[in-house]
């Protein structure tokens, strides 16, 4: 069904761009045909097909009509097409065909865009879902987990056209709605139970002390964990859920014959500690010091689930162990850090209302008989208006929007129809809920073409900021019809991002726009990177996280995502940077010396771990990587009929050399120019993020090579490493303001800018300039501005 | 059970209730104490083992064609086996490029996956699933060695998710639900079902209030209703008959990720148990390219880094070594196959089993000059099918002859019509 609507699309687009303007075909024809026709084209585009469309059906090839003619005016554009050799043209000429060209392309996208909007058919995402269900029902599980991964498209799963439905998901999803509305019933069927439980290191410690075992030993009082490698060492049986939530765990621990020069690091995992169920999961690090320190973390356990902590330094002492067991005073005389904990307390939370509140959310003010879940039932005079009522109430909430008597009324002849049945009313109800969770109001951004209405624009706001439904106050705004204010809109996107629900704003953000979610793809091989660790990874992760939040908050300008004085650091990775001075294991804003090497998102660890293969880096890869995440360069794939080229690096000695003799070759150094520049000045950097002066250093086999990370940027100026890169960047801000806007409208509505876009981006970018380009004024003049506003 | 669970099934629902004569799975006719079926035949099976990394060609493919062929490098260890299989060379997707996107496009033909514009259309495993599935309790089993990607996608262009855990497998397959839980899924299932009627029609109204462009991504959620519905109606079939019993025990999972070979060998054991209790007929199996070292005796760099092996040497010794290991274990599921003896042959000879992968040479992405082994099924095998490697023969075709192995009366696949050259059937 979706490939045909696909295809008419197209279909419909090819009919309107069929009637090319005069001008813009006669200079095809003189300038570009020579070589671009026929089944022998140059890169496989044959402009016969546009410039006479009516002799060869333009859908009859496989390219997108508006994405060859965008292509084919930017590459004139930039002087890149025809080339030089082929053609010498005026700029006025140039200027000439750019212009009718543009204005033809924009108004046909207005035209579409007029009929059908820019976005189609959104759908929200399975973290969207997820604190849907949860905030619209007041409960806390995680639900998300159980669906199947999203297609990113155009770097975002919020991306409509890339968003998937197919039974499968529906499948989910209706899961997911049952064990949500199950979750919300026990809820108002149970008292909460938010139980203290105090742990003394004799019940944290492993019951028989003679016994050899894989849990904590008693040592002077404490319970103990020395560094070791054993997996599950450090499981704390005692904390073993026994039913699955939320708990808030308080640690007391100290470290145990620490380094001299800092503490011990540790990890907190979750997961059933057993070799059937191996699965662990990460929870938090903290850095255990001589003096004792309480440490506060949440997480979710299911059940039969405990928590297991350790030193987990790889740079530490490790101790052995025989037998995959670890007797008491085994570890002692082989003198390795360890971690003491004086006293665990753990309570179970739950996140969001309380019992009362999810009880009104279902069942407004009738009177509940609770006798357990299976009794659980509600007590009306009159079932059908207190269902008609409930009903509307919650439709309201789950479309966002008020729901008119036609639209509701369906859904409540099926609950009628229950009742009629002597169906209890609380669990027709549920069964009435669980319809409107299905419907595709529920599952779909409702938008209209052309302005959005409030409603709609409260929904792309809340989901933008917050990642789930709007809140009542937004809904009252929304409702009151001021939301298509643009003050109302920055004011109500201030209060947004200062409330908890805004908290992760940039970091949902950054995991898709920089692939954050993405770092653990490879695993650095741990015989090259000997000191990486789940501690360093876990830390570069919250230094680009603590680094953006900082960008946001204090409207830092976005060239800092090239080039910066400061950065965010704890202890562990200042010491992996080789920064001294840095001290604690939270995470600091750190001015950085230029000696450093350090500055700038594109010199995070982070960056540099997920830019690479966990082996060897890649210049291209990188350099594609940062052009088109941060420098705005649309790299496309490389033409149809240009062959595979395959590197013989027998003969070649270094990266280098391997890509000039890449570069040998014309249509792939069209676009390497580009893309080889930031991946070359990065080259001093290894894959597990850390400054190198040479390749293959520390390695047995290969003899050393100096690593040169000169190169020139696609204008001709010359960089001899990353600092003089990074310089020639920073100093032409605009190029990075329209790459941030541009992924921030298309994170935000679903869809890219499209090609007639361009000037609102300019815009965008003009009004940030008065700020240095500040990444907060940039967000804030991208939801005032008429991409963010319209379908 | 109070009537209330029942009432609102529709007139159409009761119908199909009543109307249909329900075929017991195929399994039924080896237990004589279960009813006899009215499948006399064994069943035709399908398997699809994809590789996300390739092999490399020269240690693959025999230098000689036809019958009489040296076993190659790789074929060496597995000679045995070779009457029960076909190697085939030159062939790829016509129009599909684009290295590792082109996954997308394996099992579907549709260069899809190519351009990032389209939408893919259904691939074979899910085509035979659609119209011959019905006759098991899975209709397909999509399974992967890591996370959730597959080479199998629905009518609707979608992916379908993969299974990765072999142990979540076997619960899937051969565990039964309590009886407490049986109920409960039923209740499920139906009201289910009823939604689906009433989401179905709120979808209408909803696409006559928005534009055309939503209206057509509307539509896929409204067949993602109609299909759910079906298999609802299926899944309430099959609950009601308890699952088959195995004596393997539940597997544990290979918890090293990069432990590429373990992982094969597990999940192989798997889909011989699936097939065995004809708990699903059509299975894919994609073995993705892990970045990490494959523990095996000489190998010490991550595989997807010797794929791009840049024809260096050392790199070049370090992938055979992995690649000779996953193609004897793929030779060690054929034998075990080929042990398992059934009405009319062995579970082989009614298993087509292809291994092949989007990737000719994954270390410049190519997609030309794909690697094919075609085993089992009623092929005339023993043979290796050389076409011409700088022109390239479209593999669709074998798709074809695929289909119509497992009994689907078609002569074209995706844009390909016609069965492949020189592969024959032993059937009269």
């Amino acid at each position: 069904m979706l490939a045909m609507g696909c295809v008419c699309l197209s279909a419909a687009a090819a009919d309107n761009l069929a009637n090319v303007p005069a001008g813009a075909a006669k200079f095809l024809q003189a300038n570009c045909c020579d070589c671009h026709q026929g089944d022998h084209a140059e890169a496989g585009l044959d402009l016969t097909e546009f410039v006479e469309p009516a002799n060869t059906s333009v859908t009859s090839s496989n390219r997108d009509p508006l994405a060859t003619w965008v292509r084919c005016i930017d590459r004139v554009a930039a002087g890149e097409m025809p080339p030089p050799d082929a053609a010498e043209l005026s700029a006025r000429e140039v200027n000439q065909f750019v212009t009718t060209a543009s204005t033809w392309i924009g108004s046909h996208e207005t035209a579409l865009a007029a009929e059908l909007g820019r976005v189609q058919g959104r759908r929200l995402t399975n973290l969207q879902l997820e604190r849907t269900l949860q905030d619209l029902l007041g409960i806390d599980i995680p639900l998300a987990r159980d669906f199947s991964d999203e297609p990113r498209s155009v770097g975002f799963n919020t991306v409509a056209d890339g968003q998937a439905m197919s039974h499968f998901q529906l499948e989910q999803h209706l899961a997911a709605v049952d064990r949500a509305l199950g979750e919300a019933f026990r809820r108002v069927s149970q008292q909460d139970d938010e139980s203290i439980v105090e742990l003394s290191p004799r019940r944290i410690a492993r019951q028989r002390q003679n016994s050899r075992t894989r849990e904590p030993e008693i040592r002077d009082g404490l319970a103990v964990v020395w560094s070791g490698r054993l997996i599950f060492y450090g499981r704390i049986p005692a904390t073993t859920a026994d039913e699955p939530g939320w708990f808030r765990f308080n640690v007391t621990a100290s470290a145990l014959k620490p380094p001299a020069d800092h503490g011990v690091w540790c990890t907190v995992t979750r997961g059933r500690c057993i070799s059937s169920s191996p699965l662990l999961v990460p929870v938090s690090e903290f850095e255990a010091t001589e003096i004792p320190q309480t440490w506060t973390f949440e997480t979710w356990l299911d059940a039969e689930e405990m928590i297991e902590i350790r030193p987990n330094d790889l740079t530490l002492g490790q101790a052995k162990f025989a037998g995959g067991q670890v007797g008491t005073g085994e570890g002692e005389d082989q003198d390795v850090p360890g971690v003491a904990m004086h006293e665990i307390t753990l309570q179970r939370v739950h996140h969001g209302p309380t019992r009362d509140v999810i009880q009104q959310i279902l069942f407004g003010d009738l009177k509940v008989n609770r006798n357990g879940l299976a009794k659980l039932d509600v007590i009306a005079a009159d079932a059908k208006p207190a269902a008609t009522k409930l009903m509307t109430a919650f439709a309201t909430r789950a479309f966002r929007r008020p729901v008119t008597e036609t639209e509701i009324e369906p859904y409540l002849r099926s609950v009628f129809s229950s009742l009629d049945h002597d169906m209890p009313l609380a669990l027709a109800l549920r069964d009435g809920y669980r319809s409107l969770l299905l419907s595709p109001r529920f599952l779909y951004f409702q938008e209209s073409a052309g302005q959005l209405d409030d409603y709609s624009i409260a929904s792309r706001l809340s989901y933008l900021l917050c990642n789930s439904m709007p809140d009542d106050s937004l809904l009252q705004v929304a409702a009151a019809r001021q939301l298509t204010d643009r003050k109302v809109i920055a004011a109500e996107t201030s209060r947004l991002l200062a409330s908890p629900r805004g908290q992760d704003f940039v970091k949902l953000f950054a995991d898709q726009w920089l692939d954050l979610r993405d770092i653990d793809f490879t695993e650095p091989d741990p015989r090259q990177f000997r000191d990486f660790d789940r501690i360093v990874q876990e830390s570069m992760l919250d230094e680009t996280v603590a680094f953006l939040d900082n960008m946001l908050v204090e409207n830092r300008s976005v060239t800092e995502l090239i080039g910066s004085d400061y950065t965010f650091l704890n202890s562990r990775l200042a010491r992996y940077y080789g920064i001294g001075g840095v001290e604690g294991d939270a995470m600091r804003l750190v001015k950085l010396d230029p000696s450093s090497r350090r500055g700038g998102v594109i010199t995070q660890g982070a960056i540099l771990k997920i830019t690479a293969n966990g082996t060897t880096t890649s210049p291209v890869l990188r350099g594609v990587w940062v052009g088109e995440r941060l420098l705005g360069e649309h790299v496309p794939p490389p033409p149809q009929n240009v062959p595979a080229i395959e590197p013989d690096i027998r003969g070649a000695v270094s990266i280098r050399e391997m890509l000039a003799k890449h570069r040998d070759h014309d249509e792939c150094a069209v676009c390497h120019v580009k893309i080889d520049p930031p991946g070359f000045a990065l080259e001093n950097y290894d894959p597990a993020g850390k400054w190198r002066d040479r390749y293959g250093e520390g390695g047995k086999r290969a003899k050393p090579i100096e690593i040169d990370a000169s190169y020139q940027l696609s204008d001709g100026r010359e960089f001899d490493d990353v600092d003089e890169f990074r310089r020639l960047i920073v100093a032409n801000p605009q190029p990075i303001a329209a790459c941030v806007a541009e992924k921030l409208v298309t994170y935000a509505t679903g869809a890219p800018p499209r090609f007639s876009d361009r000037d609102e981006i300019q815009r965008i970018v003009e009004k940030s300039a008065d700020s240095d380009f500040g990444f907060r004024t940039i967000l804030q003049q991208v939801v005032q501005s008429p991409v963010f506003l319209t379908k | 059970m109070a009537n209330y669970l029942f009432h609102q099934l529709d007139r159409r629902t009761l119908l199909r209730g009543t109307g249909v004569t329900l075929s017991l799975p195929w399994l039924a006719a080896m237990q004589p104490a279960i009813a006899a079926s009215n499948e006399t035949q064994s069943p035709k099976r399908f398997v699809a083992m994809t590789l996300g990394l390739g092999l490399v060609g020269d240690n693959l493919n025999p230098i000689q064609a036809g019958r009489g062929y040296q076993p190659s490098r790789y074929l060496q260890p597995v000679d045995d086996m070779r009457d029960h299989f076909t190697v085939i060379s030159g062939t790829s997707l016509p129009g599909v490029n684009g290295g590792h996107r082109a996954e997308a496009s394996l099992l579907t033909a549709n260069p899809a996956g190519s351009s990032s514009r389209a939408r893919n259309s259904v691939s074979i495993d899910q085509l035979m699933a659609k119209h011959l599935g019905d006759n098991t309790r899975y209709p397909s089993l999509v399974l992967s060695s890591n996370g959730s990607s597959s080479p199998s996608y629905t009518d609707s262009g979608a992916m379908v998710p993969a299974e990765d855990s072999p142990s979540r497998l076997f619960s899937r397959l051969f565990v039964n639900e309590s009886h407490a839980d049986q109920i409960r899924q039923a209740e499920r299932v139906q009201h289910g079902r009823t939604i689906m009627d009433l989401v179905g029609d709120d979808a209408k109204s909803l696409a006559r209030q928005l534009g055309a462009g939503d209206r057509q991504r509307l539509d896929s959620y409204m067949t993602s209703v109609r299909d759910l519905e079906r298999r609802m109606a299926e899944s309430e079939k099959w609950a009601r008959l308890p699952k088959p019993k195995v004596s393997a025990p539940k597997p544990v999972d290979v918890r090293n990720g990069a432990d590429f070979i373990g992982q094969q060998k597990l999940m192989n054991d798997m889909i011989r148990l699936a097939l065995q209790t004809d708990s699903s007929r059509f299975i894919t199996y994609h073995l993705g390219g892990s970045g990490g070292v494959v523990p095996l005796a000489g190998v010490e760099q991550g595989y997807h880094g010797l794929s791009h092996h840049g024809l260096d040497e050392s790199k070049l010794d370090q992938l055979a070594i992995v690649e000779q290991e996953i193609i004897c274990t793929w030779a060690q599921f054929l034998r075990e196959l080929n042990e398992i003896s059934e009405p009319g042959g062995t579970l082989l000879d009614h298993t087509s089993v292809l291994l092949t992968s989007n990737l000719g040479n994954a270390s410049n992405h190519s997609n030309q000059n794909m690697p094919v082994l075609l085993a089992g099924g009623s092929f005339r095998h023993g043979q290796h099918l050389a076409f011409d490697r700088n022109n390239n023969y479209a593999l669709p075709k074998l798709y074809v002859n695929l289909l119509q192995e497992v009994g689907l009366e078609t002569d074209k696949f995706y844009s390909t019509t016609g069965t492949m050259n020189g592969l024959e059937s032993t059937r009269a």
